[in-house]
């Protein structure tokens, strides 16, 4: 008994290292099951910097205001224009302006911070867009904080169409490149070319409808697929993201609760 | 070990965790490699076969803290404490007998040299990425873009490493 307390006590480095290196391993994999970013302490640091940060960055910001007005009084011009389409559309919808805290592109599973939470209206299954396009979809909801499922993630779908030609698809990231993802299930009788826009569908009521997610950067068609791999060029460069628009709609439980009714009476 | 060691090493500790949230917050590269200045810290521990354990325990809550940093559970902490047992190893080969038995010594340019210091930085800057950056994408499929963000992460923190000896050492100059 003695010899083996003894020999456990010659290798208790090795024994601390294997104990440490589990202890490790089953961390990466809890946090594969339960991927959020919402620990307060770290949201704060986040945020705190952030602040610090965007103090360098002012007249950066302001620049990209100044530009974002001009382009928000242009369309509203052009929606005065045509002023029926403008409220069939936008029915229910508002926009919440929101800064990101913090922001990852690196995993395949990326995550924002947002400085808006349940206090401010945020609830799990918003959208978030810029005006250059897509952004992700809200997760989870603090009260101060919420995080969103990042466009670059791995498992996020979005219904997407062909701008052009109304034909529906998926938009769906691969990893890799933060810059590229596909668009899914556009069938082979359609005809594609590269440089088409591709905009959000609205179907799914995350989104408004026609919110630019890309453009088309390549196609390939195999002999007997039934449908197109098309690689996109996502609009936004979610690398420099500084703020975003949370869209709020106030029909969305009321379409959700009767698309869910309809699924479980056949179901 | 005595309380002086303890306590440089503490500042050490302190001013390492600055460096890296400005590195991270105003040097912002992530498509391309992220800079983890934080293994500067471990490499440069100062290095004790009998406290071993406790030396592991350390890298662990460093890597915990680097975690919490960059909101990865777990692979941070995976790669320190192989980064500090990695270390253990090439230096119970490098370092004469006299060392090796129980002797603090602190494996930086001055204690090993610019012939090799570097080769023994490079080593645990290689071993420590490879296990943040693969844990991390932990996908086979996207392995080829995870060597291109070893080698550009490697190499960022690599030369922010040598750079901080070099500043040491020329302050050592300085003052004498």
């Amino acid at each position: 008994m003695r010899r083996l307390l003894q020999s456990f006590y010659d290798y208790r480095a090795l024994l601390v290292f294997c104990m440490l290196e589990l202890t490790s391993l089953s961390f990466v994999y809890y946090r594969e099951q339960h991927a959020s970013s919402s620990i307060i302490v770290v949201n704060r640091v986040h945020s705190f910097l952030d602040e610090m940060r965007r103090y360098f960055f002012l007249r950066k910001i302001n620049a990209q205001l100044l530009k974002d007005n001009a382009r928000m009084k242009l369309l509203l011009s052009e929606y005065a224009q045509r002023h029926e389409s403008y409220t069939r559309h936008r029915k229910g919808n508002s926009l919440l302006p929101a800064y990101v805290v913090n922001n990852s592109i690196i995993s395949t599973k990326n995550y924002l911070t947002l400085d808006r939470g349940s206090l401010h209206g945020v609830v799990p299954g918003m959208g978030v867009m810029t005006d250059e396009g897509v952004v992700g979809r809200v997760k989870h909801v603090s009260k101060h904080f919420s995080t969103v499922t990042s466009i670059l993630h791995t498992s996020m779908q979005i219904s997407a169409k062909l701008a052009e030609k109304q034909v529906l698809g998926t938009v769906q990231w691969r990893g890799g490149d933060p810059f590229k993802a596909q668009l899914l299930y556009v069938p082979r009788h359609v005809e594609v070319a590269v440089g088409d826009v591709i905009t959000t569908s609205g179907y799914h009521a995350s989104f408004l409808p026609d919110v630019p997610i890309g453009r088309i950067h390549s196609i390939v068609l195999n002999k007997e697929a039934l449908f197109y791999e098309i690689e996109l060029v996502l609009n936004v460069d979610l690398s420099k993201l500084q703020y975003v628009y949370i869209v709020k709609n106030s029909l969305k439980p009321e379409k959700d609760a009767l698309e869910d009714k309809t699924k479980k009476f056949y179901e | 070990m005595s309380s002086n060691i303890i306590v440089s090493q503490m500042g050490n500790f302190l001013l390492y965790c600055l460096l890296q949230v400005a590195v991270t917050h105003f040097y912002d590269v992530p498509s391309v490699g992220v800079c983890l200045i934080y293994v500067a810290f471990l490499i440069l521990l100062p290095h004790t076969l009998t406290y071993l354990s406790t030396l592991l325990c350390i890298a662990f809550g460093t890597g915990l803290l680097a975690d919490l940093w960059f909101n990865s559970w777990g692979v941070h902490a995976f790669a320190s404490v192989l980064l500090v047992y990695t270390r253990s190893i090439f230096l119970s080969f490098i370092l004469p007998n006299t060392v090796r038995n129980g002797a603090v010594v602190e494996p930086s340019v001055l204690n090993l040299g610019w012939a090799l210091f570097p080769f023994f930085a490079f080593i645990l800057v290689v071993v420590h990425h490879t296990a943040v950056i693969l844990l991390d994408t932990n996908s086979p499929w996207l392995f080829l873009w995870a060597i291109r963000k070893i080698a550009a992460s490697t190499c960022l923190t690599y030369f922010m490493v040598l750079a901080i000896q070099m500043l040491m050492l020329m302050q050592l100059v300085m003052r004498r």
